[in-house]
C-alpha cells in the first residue's frame, strides 16, 4: 500500500508504561485501548533474504504478519507455522508471496521480543481514528540482556489516507521532553540483541584488497573471511537447518584449498602442506551428505527422468533419506572431533598471528596483484590448452581434470577480479560460467548414475523394494547416461564458445594489477 | 482479488447495508478488503465516518488522472479500507462514456489494486446505468437484495435478463432476501415462491431490525456494535454463503503484533 507513510519509532524515557499513555493520553488528547501483552518471533532465512527483498515477517503466537519495510504496510496476514521451514512447507498465501525470496533456505527465528503495549488514538471531529499510536515496553529480549528500564518505544501507525494527521502527530511527539526519534527500529534492536546485526551474512565472498599490499596481508584477509564464512555455517551445518548451509561452508572449504594451491609459497612450507591435507579433509567429510542433499533437492527431476509415479520411487526415497540421516549424523560427529577443532583452532592461529614468527613463505612480501596477475594468467591458460586438447575420444577424466581447473581459475577471479576492469573480468566469469555448466552436467549425471545404481543393488539386496522400483530406477540410470551422453556431444560447442577470441583477450588483459 | 457487488435497481432494499456489514466481516475474517461506496449519497462513506470527497471528483479518477490508492481511506477496523464515495459520482456515466472500452473501465481501475486487497466490495447506486454495466463487469460475484415483496421478482427477472446480454466475463448473481418481517404472511408466501422458482437464491435472509437501521446514528457496523443481534448473526451467516463463491484463499485471523 504505497501511500502509506512508514511509521515513526521514537524511544522515550517518560516513566512507566502506564504512566507514559496516561501522560501521552492527555497531552494530546487520545483515547486509549487495553495494555495487552505479546511475544513476537522475527523470521528470516540464514542470509536476510526477506529483509533483502523488502519485508519483516513477524509470528505472534501463529499469525504471521508480513510487513512492507518501506511503507510499514501489512502485506500479508497468515496463520500457521513458519520457523524452520522451508518454502514448500509455509502455508499457501505466503508460499506465494516469499517462495521465490527464500529459495532453498529455511525461516528461522532471528530475534524473539516480548513485549507489552498500549495502543493510543487521535480522532477527528467525526470521532474517526485519524492516527494510532502504540507503545511498548519491551520485557526481556530471548538470550539477552534486559533493556534498560523505563525505556519505551512509541510507534506512530500509519493510516492510509491519513497521513497529515500521522505527521502531525509525529511533531506532536517529537516535542515531548524525554522522547527522541530512535535510531534503530525494534526489529533492527531485537536482532542486535540475539547478537547478529541485519544483514550481516551473505554466502558471497566479499574481500577488499589492495593489488599492491602484500600478499602475506591479502591472504590473511582471503582466509579470514573464509574461514568466518564456515564458523557462521558451522551450526546450521550441524543442526541441518537448511542445505544451503552445508553449501555455503563447502565452497568457503573449496575456496580455501584453492587458495593454499594457487598462492602456494605465502604460508610458511610446513603449514601449507598440513593444511592443505587438513581441508581436503574437511571437504572430504562433507561430500557424502551434500550428495544425498542434492539427490533429494533433484528427486523431482529423478521422477520425471525414470517417467516414474510417487509410489514407484518411493523406496529410493525414503533410502535418500535414511542415508542422508546417517552420513548428516557422521558429518556432524566429525564436526565435533579433536580434529576439527584443531584444525580450525590453529589455523585461525596461524593466519593471525604465528604465521609471522613461523617464517612466510617466499613470496610473502610480493605484492598480491602480482601474484594475482600471474596466477590468472597460468591457470588461464591452462584452461585453454587442455580445453583444446580434447577430442571427442578423450577419456573422461580429461573433463573432470578441466572442470578443476575452471573452478581454480572462477576462485581466482572472484578474490582478485577487483584489480582488473569489472567489465573484463565479470565477462570471463559469465562466459567461465557457461563451461562450468556443462561440465558440471556431465560430471554430476557420471556421479549420480553411479550412486543410483549402487542404490539400486541395495535396495534388491534387502529385498525391500518391488519390481516396479526396480524398473524405475533401471529406467532413471538410463536417462543419466543420456544426460551424460549430451553433455559429452555439447561440450565442443560449449568449449568453442568459451575459447573465442574476446575470451582470450579478455583473459589477456587481466594483467597490470601488480604494477 | 475478487469483487464482490451489491446491486438492486431498486433503492432502499438493504445494498449498502449488506456492502458495509459484508466488508466488515471479510475484514474479520482477514481478507484484506476495500469497500468503494459508488453510490452519490455516500451512505457507506457516512457509517465510517469518512468525509465523502474525492479531490478531483469522479472525473479524476475515471480518466486515470488520479490513482484510486490516492483516495482510499482507512476505516476504524483492521483490514478494512475505503474508497469514498462523492458528490460528483452522479455524473459518473458521463465520465465514463468518455474513455476508450467503457463499460470495462472500473474493472481496468480496479486491477492495480490486487497486490493490497483480496477483495473488493462495490456498493453501487441504484439505476441501470453505464455506471451498473460497469459494476457488472468487474463483479466476481453479484448480490442482490431483494425485499419479499410482489414486485421483487420483476425486478430480479430484469436483472438476470440484463446481466446475460454482457459479452465477457458475468459475475455469478446470487440474491437473498433482506428486511425480511417474520410476521407478513406476504414475505413468507415470495419468499418461498421465488426460492421454489430460482435455484440462486441463498438460504440467508437478513431480518428487519431497528439496530441495522441504528448504524445511521452509531456510524458504524452492526456486526461490529452489536454482534450478537439476529440482524448480525444473519449477515455472518450470508457471508459464510458469499464466501466459498467467491473463492478466497484459507481463512486467515484478525490481526497478529
Amino acid at each position: 500500500m504505497s501511500q502509506v507513510p512508514p511509521p515513526r519509532e521514537y524511544t522515550a524515557s517518560i516513566g512507566t508504561l502506564p504512566q507514559a499513555a496516561a501522560s501521552l493520553q492527555e497531552a494530546l488528547s487520545l483515547s486509549r485501548g487495553e495494555e495487552r501483552r505479546r511475544e513476537v518471533r522475527f523470521l528470516d532465512t540464514f542470509d536476510w533474504r526477506v529483509h533483502r527483498a523488502g519485508f519483516r515477517l513477524a509470528a505472534t503466537g501463529d499469525v504471521l504478519e508480513l510487513t512492507a519495510l518501506d511503507t510499514g504496510a501489512v502485506v500479508l496476514r497468515a496463520s500457521g507455522e513458519a520457523s524452520g521451514r522451508l518454502a514448500e512447507e509455509l502455508p499457501a498465501q505466503l508460499r506465494a508471496k516469499l517462495g521465490a525470496v527464500l529459495g532453498l533456505r529455511a525461516l528461522l527465528p532471528v530475534a524473539t521480543l516480548a513485549l507489552s503495549d498500549i495502543t493510543l488514538v487521535a480522532r477527528n471531529a467525526d470521532d474517526k481514528i485519524v492516527a494510532r499510536l502504540l507503545i511498548s515496553a519491551v520485557l526481556r529480549h530471548a538470550q539477552s540482556r534486559p533493556t534498560r528500564r523505563g525505556s519505551l518505544r512509541i510507534a506512530v501507525v500509519p493510516l492510509r489516507g491519513y497521513a497529515k494527521e500521522g505527521r502531525r502527530l509525529s511533531a506532536q511527539i517529537a516535542d515531548i521532553p524525554g522522547v527522541s526519534p530512535a535510531d534503530t527500529t525494534l526489529f533492527e534492536e531485537a536482532v542486535a540483541g540475539s547478537g547478529r546485526q541485519v544483514g550481516d551474512y551473505t554466502g558471497k565472498l566479499a574481500v577488499d584488497l589492495d593489488p599492491r599490499q602484500p600478499a602475506e596481508d591479502a591472504v590473511g584477509v582471503i582466509y579470514r573471511s573464509l574461514l568466518a564464512t564456515m564458523q557462521a555455517n558451522e551450526d546450521g551445518v550441524s543442526a541441518d537447518l537448511d542445505t544451503e548451509f552445508l553449501h555455503d561452508f563447502r565452497v568457503a572449504v573449496r575456496r580455501t584449498r584453492s587458495a593454499l594451491k594457487e598462492l602456494r609459497d605465502v604460508l610458511p612450507a610446513k603449514a601449507q602442506e598440513r593444511y592443505r591435507r587438513e581441508f581436503k579433509w574437511l571437504g572430504d567429510i562433507t561430500t557424502p551428505t551434500r550428495d544425498l542433499d542434492v539427490y533429494l533437492l533433484t528427486f523431482p527431476d529423478f521422477q520425471a527422468s525414470a517417467s516414474a509415479s510417487a509410489a514407484d520411487l518411493a523406496p529410493l526415497h525414503a533410502l535418500l533419506l535414511r542415508e542422508q540421516r546417517r552420513t548428516h549424523a557422521e558429518l556432524a560427529r566429525a564436526l565435533r572431533s579433536k580434529r576439527y577443532g584443531r584444525l580450525i583452532e590453529e589455523w585461525e592461529r596461524l593466519i593471525d598471528v604465528e604465521a609471522a614468527t613461523e617464517g612466510w613463505g617466499r613470496a610473502a612480501g610480493t605484492p598480491i596483484g602480482v601474484l594475482a596477475d600471474d596466477r590468472i594468467r597460468k591457470v588461464g591458460r591452462r584452461v585453454f590448452r587442455s580445453g583444446a586438447a580434447i577430442t571427442a575420444d578423450s577419456p573422461a577424466e580429461g573433463l573432470h581434470d578441466l572442470r578443476k581447473r575452471c573452478k581454480e581459475l572462477r576462485y581466482l577471479l572472484e578474490f582478485f577480479g577487483g584489480f582488473y576492469d569489472p567489465d573484463t573480468a565479470e565477462g570471463l566469469i559469465g562466459a567461465l560460467k557457461g563451461l562450468q555448466d556443462n561440465l558440471g552436467e556431465f560430471q554430476d549425471s557420471a556421479v549420480q548414475h553411479h550412486a543410483i545404481d549402487g542404490f539400486a543393488e541395495a535396495l534388491l539386496a534387502d529385498g525391500s523394494a518391488p519390481a516396479a522400483t526396480l524398473l524405475a530406477l533401471g529406467r532413471l540410470g538410463g536417462a543419466l547416461e543420456e544426460r551424460q551422453h549430451r553433455a559429452r556431444v555439447d561440450f565442443a560447442d560449449r568449449f568453442a564458445a568459451f575459447a573465442e577470441p574476446a575470451n582470450r583477450e579478455r583473459l589477456a588483459a587481466l594483467s597490470g594489477a601488480g604494477s | 482479488m475478487k469483487t464482490l457487488a451489491t446491486y438492486n435497481i431498486k433503492g432502499g432494499v438493504g445494498k449498502t447495508s449488506a456492502a458495509v456489514n459484508l466488508a466488515a466481516l471479510a475484514a474479520a475474517d482477514g481478507v484484506r478488503t476495500l469497500l468503494w461506496d459508488l453510490d452519490p449519497q455516500a451512505a457507506a462513506t457516512y457509517l465510517f465516518r469518512i468525509r465523502p470527497r474525492v479531490k478531483g471528483g469522479a472525473r479524476s479518477l475515471i480518466s486515470g488522472r488520479r490513482d484510486l490508492e490516492d483516495a482510499i481511506k482507512s476505516t476504524d477496523q483492521d483490514g478494512l479500507d475505503l474508497l469514498p464515495a462523492d458528490f460528483s459520482y452522479r455524473n459518473m456515466d458521463l465520465q465514463l462514456d468518455d474513455v476508450k472500452r467503457p463499460a470495462r473501465r472500473l474493472r481496468r481501475l480496479l486491477q492495480p489494486l490486487a497486490g493490497d486487497y483480496d477483495l473488493i466490495v462495490l456498493d453501487c447506486p441504484p439505476s441501470i446505468s453505464l455506471v451498473s454495466e460497469n459494476v457488472f463487469a468487474a463483479a466476481d460475484l453479484l448480490l442482490v437484495p431483494l425485499i419479499p415483496a410482489t414486485l421483487s421478482e420483476r425486478t430480479f427477472d430484469a436483472l438476470t435478463e440484463f446481466v446475460s446480454q454482457i459479452d465477457g466475463p458475468r459475475p455469478e448473481i446470487r440474491a437473498f432476501f433482506s428486511m425480511v418481517d417474520g410476521r407478513k404472511r406476504l414475505h413468507a408466501e415470495v419468499m418461498t415462491s421465488l426460492r421454489a422458482r430460482y435455484s440462486i437464491v441463498l438460504s440467508t435472509s437478513i431480518p428487519a431490525e431497528s439496530n441495522v437501521e441504528r448504524m445511521g446514528l452509531t456510524r458504524e457496523p452492526v456486526v461490529i456494535t452489536h454482534p450478537q443481534s439476529r440482524a448480525s448473526l444473519a449477515y455472518a451467516e450470508l457471508w459464510q454463503e458469499c464466501r466459498p463463491l467467491l473463492q478466497l484463499a484459507e481463512a486467515t485471523p484478525r490481526s497478529a503484533t
